[in-house]
């Protein structure tokens, strides 16, 4: 059975680092309340809220981030693999018409034409369009709050 | 196996040939810095020959880029074109953005910068007019500028400059039409990220299939040589007011308002009917970052005895840098002015 868990991001692990500055926190906030002039500091208190929140936020972002770099890869793996379908047709056509790939450096300039001419015909349609100017976007948001 | 062995060995002596491009530098024609605006530099250059009555020339390059595109190849470059025909030549350099510059808008370019720098040509001049030649974004700017202040403006010279940037065939417009522009109008966008958009454009054959062609020639020394100059000029893109740049992305490539005469610079309209002086339009036939249709738009909007146009078969870079151009850009250039 597979899981529907996303592999690509080890949650387990940003949650117990995330988990482990909260408790860490808390025991501090604890200890401190229990000693002499200790207690809670309501402002202080409030500024590691905003704190958590600010961290789980980002969180978020590069999960939308992540997202859609993934939705961009996508689109270019799909690219790849018409890429990779021309190129096979355009193999077999060069043998038949007697002038077969000789060597790597053939094969390398048939996959790069082919690329160019795939790529060419994506960037013209809204699809790749718009999975571009989304993944722009995000790329530029998360670096700006970076 | 033999010619894989070679290839091979080709692409790793090719791949050690690029990294000298980091020990290179750019060199200059004989000039000297005469004024300065903020990060901008006025340098002068000097001509062959001194001539009297010469309309100093002034080139405004685009600020996404650097202008030592235009000099790259001593031998065959626009500006040594233009010395050896014993042109003023100017050069503004918008210089490497800084902080303080992120708010920077279009008009401040303009008003704060391109303005100054005109007035001190023609105090040093005592010419009432210069020549202003804008290239690519500079040509956007040089064109607002001369809207504005016609007065001193005697000749204004556009190379590859969009005009109507919703032409068929604009990729940039198909890339940026839902680029979110606020995002960035409050920061300094980085060079590099200008450079690989400007990549992605032609993602194989920038990525790869050049580099391909590189290795074919790594023994003969100047292709070699010019090659790595490019590329170093290619990833020396300095960074981008992002104010500027928004205003350019959204007024110009989205909403395409030159044409419309919407364009407000410094609260006041660039309305291009207005035009009263000779304006010579080039264009690069086979340019993919502004089409020929973009700038040959300009035709359409100017009064006709104003306009004249002359192309040539190279790309945006190509018209710097190639053998099929050469000297010709420059010739036709000085043919123009003296005419």
């Amino acid at each position: 059975m597979h899981s529907s868990f996303d592999q690509t991001n080890n949650w387990y692990t940003l949650w117990m680092q995330q988990s482990k500055v909260f408790f860490e926190t808390a025991d501090q906030y604890f200890k401190n309340s229990f000693e002499k002039d200790g207690g809670f500091d309501p402002k202080q208190h409030l500024e590691q809220i905003h704190a958590w929140l600010e961290t789980l936020k980002r969180q978020w972002e590069i999960h939308c981030y992540a997202e859609k770099q993934k939705m961009y890869w996508d689109t270019i793996l799909k690219l790849y693999n018409e890429t990779s379908e021309l190129m096979i047709n355009e193999w077999i056509r060069r043998s038949k018409d007697e002038n077969p790939i000789q060597s790597t450096r053939d094969l390398y300039e048939l996959w790069l034409a082919c690329c160019t001419e795939t790529y060419q015909k994506a960037m013209n349609s809204k699809d790749f369009q718009s999975v571009f100017g989304d993944w722009m976007n995000a790329a530029i948001n998360f670096w700006v709050k970076a | 196996m033999q010619n894989d062995i070679l290839f091979l060995e080709q692409l790793n002596k090719g791949w050690c040939t690029l990294q000298q491009m980091k020990q290179l530098e750019y060199h200059y024609h004989p000039r000297q810095c005469v004024f300065e605006c903020g990060n901008v530099k006025l340098y002068r250059y000097s001509a062959h020959k001194k001539s009297k009555n010469n309309v100093p020339l002034l080139l405004v390059y685009a600020t996404i880029n650097r202008p030592e595109i235009l000099e790259l190849q001593q031998s065959q470059s626009l500006i040594g074109g233009l010395l050896e025909k014993n042109i003023d030549v100017y050069l503004l350099d918008w210089g490497y953005r800084n902080n303080n510059e992120k708010q920077f808008s279009l008009s401040d370019y303009i008003i704060q910068h391109l303005h100054p720098c005109i007035n001190y040509i023609q105090k040093k001049s005592t010419q009432e007019k210069i020549n202003l030649l804008g290239v690519c974004q500079g040509g956007v700017i040089s064109l607002c500028y001369t809207n504005l202040f016609q007065e001193n403006i005697n000749r204004l010279i556009l190379i590859s400059t969009p005009i109507d940037f919703h032409t068929k065939n604009n990729k940039i417009t198909k890339l940026v039409h839902q680029l979110n522009t606020n995002l960035f109008q409050n920061i300094n966008v980085p060079g590099h990220f200008i450079t690989y958009f400007f990549i992605s454009l032609r993602l194989f054959e920038l990525s790869f299939k050049k580099y391909l062609n590189f290795i074919d020639h790594l023994d003969d020394q100047e292709k070699t040589l010019q090659f790595l100059q490019v590329e170093k000029w290619l990833h020396d893109a300095p960074d981008q007011s992002g104010l500027a740049l928004s205003e350019f992305i959204r007024d110009f490539y989205q909403e395409n308002k030159l044409i419309k005469n919407e364009i407000m610079i410094a609260g006041q309209s660039i309305d291009l009917k207005s035009f009263r002086l000779p304006i010579l339009n080039i264009v690069a036939t086979d340019d993919e970052i502004v089409p020929a249709s973009a700038s040959r738009a300009l035709k359409k909007y100017i009064d006709k005895q104003y306009y004249h146009e002359r192309s040539f078969p190279s790309g945006h870079i190509g018209i710097y840098i190639s053998n099929k151009v050469g000297s010709r850009l420059s010739k036709s250039i000085v043919r123009w002015l003296n005419c």
